[in-house]
């Protein structure tokens, strides 16, 4: 039996200690915004955060995750929308939309941790392969968002 | 047809007086809307007109009285409205009109114009349900190991590990592959692995991108087809390869 601490809340799963994070997200939590692709740490269409961090869940066994906060797409912004998840929906982000959890929840990563990232960032921390190629609409996306957000902390101060 | 942009599938009934390419529905190239509209702006048309006519001859008031806007029919002087759906039934008995008028370009709503599209706010939120996170009552999951070589055949596979594994209900066994089925997709990969299977690779054990350009290169050089041999009459033909490859899609969705 694990305890997960899973977008806030406590749960207990009777699953092998190996079975990676993703599945236990996906079959016993039914947390279906988190996606399989290539199931070997390379896609990333499996991303969630573990205490903020971003993993590839597919490759994380569940009992690395016990005593930490997992939030998946379906935790990330409580109730609404997070702002990247506005600016997605703004800027038409996805096309077909199976990695594109994977790359909200990196870019939420990265933004927590470099609020106005440059291009070399975003390239550094978006290693997500997108079939469609999205890819210049989330870089698009990504810094609407962090100008935004620092158009407002400047109003505040 | 003055429907709203959410209700602007094409309906099956609008397909019907196609020209068609050997009977198929092909759509690729980004051409769909180019070579369809004309059609699709004919039978949407046709479909309104269709739809005013039953709601006026339900209000036994010409048709000329009556105006739609997204998706409802409104008769002007009384101010009765009805939707699109309210009347389709009986608008679908209706002799369908000969002379379609199009709506001229300069009044267009939606063509012409970059819509936003409906998918996405669901697609940001991880909703849509792809092939992957279908669900069925008392569903399994099955993986597979194939024969690596086609028209090959399973000759043994042990699969005491496999059976004693969690979750795992049945290991399948058929001609050319062999299959685990459990109550997971993950468990049945794992106890996959765990197989110790032998195949029998039959007559193509020994074919490899070598043997099957040998057998090109032989096939040119056959004296019977002087014309695949040469662009003249004394002009060899350059050759190329290219490797075989397939266009499977790249995700389990």
């Amino acid at each position: 039996m694990l305890k997960l601490n899973v977008n806030g809340k406590q749960h207990q799963v009777d699953v092998e200690p190996d079975m990676p994070l993703l599945w236990v997200l996906r079959d016993h939590l039914g947390l279906l915004g988190v996606k399989y692709g290539c199931g070997v740490a390379l896609c990333g269409a499996c991303t969630v955060h573990v205490d903020g961090a971003p993993v590839r869940s597919c490759v994380v066994p569940a009992s690395a995750a016990v005593g930490k906060a997992v939030v998946t797409i379906e935790g990330l912004a409580a109730g609404g929308l997070h702002p990247l998840q506005e600016a997605w929906i703004e800027h038409e982000v996805p096309q077909c939309g199976y990695c594109q959890t994977g790359m909200i929840m990196s870019a939420a990563a990265l933004l927590a941790k470099t609020p106005k990232p440059s291009d070399a960032d975003i390239d550094r921390a978006m290693t997500n392969l997108c079939r469609c190629g999205t890819y210049t609409r989330v870089r698009e996306a990504i810094h609407a968002v962090a100008a935004s957000s620092a158009s407002a902390a400047a109003k505040k101060a | 047809m003055t429907g709203w942009w959410c209700a602007s599938r094409v309906p099956k009934w609008a397909r019907a007086p196609i020209p068609r390419w050997r009977n198929w529905w092909p759509r690729g190239g980004s051409q769909g809307v180019r070579s369809s509209q004309d059609y699709v702006r004919k039978a949407g048309a046709a479909a309104r007109m269709m739809l005013v006519n039953a709601a006026a001859a339900r209000w036994k008031v010409p048709a000329t009285e009556c105006t739609v806007e997204r998706g409802v029919i409104t008769h002007g002087p009384s101010r009765r409205r009805l939707r699109y759906g309210e009347v389709a039934a009986e608008a679908a008995r209706l002799q369908p009109p000969q002379d379609i008028p199009l709506r001229d370009p300069k009044d267009w709503k939606i063509a012409g114009k970059s819509m936003h599209r409906l998918d996405i706010p669901d697609k940001v939120m991880g909703r849509p349900v792809f092939g992957v996170d279908v669900a069925l009552p008392g569903m399994l999951h099955a993986s597979i190991a194939q024969c690596p070589v086609f028209g090959g055949k399973l000759k043994s596979v042990d699969a005491s590990v496999a059976e004693k594994m969690r979750g795992v209900k049945k290991v399948v066994r058929e001609g050319d592959f062999v299959a685990v089925v459990a109550d997971s997709w993950w468990r049945a990969d794992q106890a996959l692995q765990k197989l110790r299977i032998e195949w029998d690779a039959g007559a193509n054990g020994n074919v490899s991108s070598e043997t099957i350009a040998a057998m090109l290169r032989d096939g040119l050089a056959d004296p019977k087809l002087p014309q695949a041999r040469k662009v003249g009459p004394n002009i060899p033909r350059p050759t190329s390869t290219t490797p075989p490859w397939s266009r499977r899609p790249a995700r389990p969705g």
